[in-house]
């Protein structure tokens, strides 16, 4: 039997869901897979089904146009664009309204929230009706964590999760550098999830990941179209895990989140 | 196809790492579930503890012939180093032909004053020098300085950084020969193929970063590239073999 590796080296592979994508140019980086067309080319290139995105335009600057064009890329590739509504604690005004217009929309699928871009800690009152809505809803919600403090580190995770046990947390890139803190929260919390953007490339750590919380509670995505989802997929499948470990990270635990979203 | 890391280490550091690559035969393992062929290994002690230190571990690594030892230095001012001609014969003598520096870390400059006479000698003798980027003070206009001062050094810079970083190595691509980078978190989505549509494939290095990064990322990155296979061939192995074949020993 061909290893997934080998088929993936061999031009092949499976399909993959992203479960943390963005959408549209970035003054910081260059990106040369920004729009949407590019970015559905490479997907197809690197055999992703399907992935939830956030544009950039609603993390920096006015969300509100970012939204819309999140709702655009879904409307325009449906079952392979999904989208998280986005929200910005510096407008508070405006989440209730961003809220209501997009969480039912077929295809938004969550919530994305940044407290490193926005300066906001993700325990900061301003955030107290995205967890309460995501947690009356069960929603995916995606935020961008890193580190151990400073506003979106574990430990500033850990009571939100605790609060909201039904919001199906995403730790964005897992914490970045404090993994034991990330892997901790997974283990003991049943709703919170280890999202892979820029911690996939930290050798040994997806084996760790798989042995301390399972390869149910790890989902892959990539920033994309920061990073080519194919140095990824190498590092997920060239780890020292299991075959059906790889599947669930790859595909069958975002699928399984994102068809309890549809259903709702 | 044939696969040539340029940018491995050993070795136990002072952080512990998710997986560690302790020893030569871990590292070769790792290699070896990976499909590389070669690599230009360093030792961590020679960054993280003492230079001299890191050198001498790496005589193990004689035992190995896929593994190409780098060895490091420090500026020759301070006498712990052998004058620059000396250390060109050692090199010589071990058969080592790339070297490493880390200057933000070991506390120097890479440039005229303080190593104008090992780098005047490694352009002379095109030995490949290979800096990670978080370690040359000033990060990019560093790198611009070092090229300025030296346009005929082979510097091949490691671990550049995911972030898309195009806008400040392109204009070194296009402007010296001898600049390099490796594969090394050069992970933006479409950059390899852009690199090597405007800037061409010889500027481009596998080099995995272990133990730090999985290979297994940068391979299969390099392998799927809409590139066409003479591209892919020199960034695997054809560049860097070309490079130690410009080294007279």
């Amino acid at each position: 039997m061909v290893s997934l590796r080998d088929l993936f080296l061999n031009g092949g592979g499976i399909p993959v869901i992203d479960s943390h994508g963005h959408l549209g140019p970035f003054n910081a980086i260059y990106m040369p897979e920004a729009k949407l067309e590019a970015m559905i080319a490479g997907m197809d290139r690197c055999g992703v089904e399907s992935i939830i995105l956030s544009p950039h335009a609603a993390l920096w600057g006015d969300i509100r146009e970012g939204n819309r064009e999140m709702l655009d890329a879904v409307n325009r590739f449906p079952g392979r664009v999904y989208g998280y509504c986005t929200v910005n604690p510096n407008y508070p005004q405006d989440i209730p309204g961003e809220l209501d217009a997009y969480l039912d929309q077929p295809g938004v699928v969550g919530i994305k929230i940044h407290p490193g871009a926005h300066e906001c800690p993700v325990t900061d009152e301003r955030y107290r009706p995205v967890w309460e809505r995501a947690n009356k809803l069960k929603l995916m919600l995606l935020s961008h964590t890193w580190g151990h403090d400073g506003g979106c580190g574990s430990t500033d995770m850990r009571p939100v999760a605790e609060q909201y046990p039904d919001v199906r947390l995403l730790l964005g890139h897992s914490c970045y550098n404090d993994w034991d803190g990330a892997i901790a929260l997974a283990v003991e919390f049943p709703n919170v999830y280890l999202e892979l953007t820029a911690a996939y490339h930290a050798y040994g750590l997806i084996e760790r990941m798989c042995r301390e919380a399972g390869s149910e509670k790890v989902l892959f995505g990539t920033d994309y179209p920061w990073f080519d989802p194919m140095v990824a997929i190498g590092c997920v499948t060239y780890a020292h895990i299991q075959e059906p470990d790889m599947r669930n990270i790859l595909y069958n635990n975002a699928r399984r989140l994102l068809d309890e979203q549809l259903a709702r | 196809m044939k696969l040539f890391d340029c940018d491995i280490a050993y070795g136990r550091g002072t952080f512990a790492l998710p997986r560690e690559v302790e020893t030569l035969e871990d590292l070769v393992a790792e290699l070896d579930h990976c499909g590389i062929d070669q690599g230009l290994v360093w030792h961590r002690d020679a960054r993280e503890r003492d230079f001299d230190a890191g050198n001498r571990r790496l005589v193990e690594a004689d035992a190995y012939p896929r593994l190409h030892p780098v060895r490091t230095f420090v500026p020759t001012c301070c006498e712990e180093m052998p004058a620059a001609e000396d250390f060109i014969r050692h090199l010589r003598a071990d058969g080592v032909r790339a070297v490493r520096a880390f200057p933000a870390p070991h506390r120097f400059v890479l440039g005229p004053v303080a190593c104008g006479d090992l780098l005047d000698l490694f352009a002379a003798y095109s030995i490949p020098l290979l800096v990670p980027l978080q370690d040359m003070p000033g990060i990019w206009s560093g790198v611009y300085d070092v090229m300025r001062n030296f346009p005929r050094l082979t510097l091949i810079m490691t671990e550049t950084g995911c972030w898309g970083e195009d806008r400040y190595f392109r204009p070194l691509m296009k402007t010296y020969p001898g600049f390099y980078v490796t594969t090394s978190r050069l992970e933006t989505a479409g950059q390899l193929k852009g690199i090597v549509d405007k800037a061409g494939p010889e500027h481009v290095l596998f080099g995995s970063g272990l133990p730090f990064n999985y290979p297994g990322g940068y391979i299969l990155m390099l392998m799927r590239a809409d590139v066409d296979e003479d591209a892919r061939e020199a960034i695997a192995h054809g560049n860097i073999e070309r490079l130690l074949g410009e080294v007279p020993w």
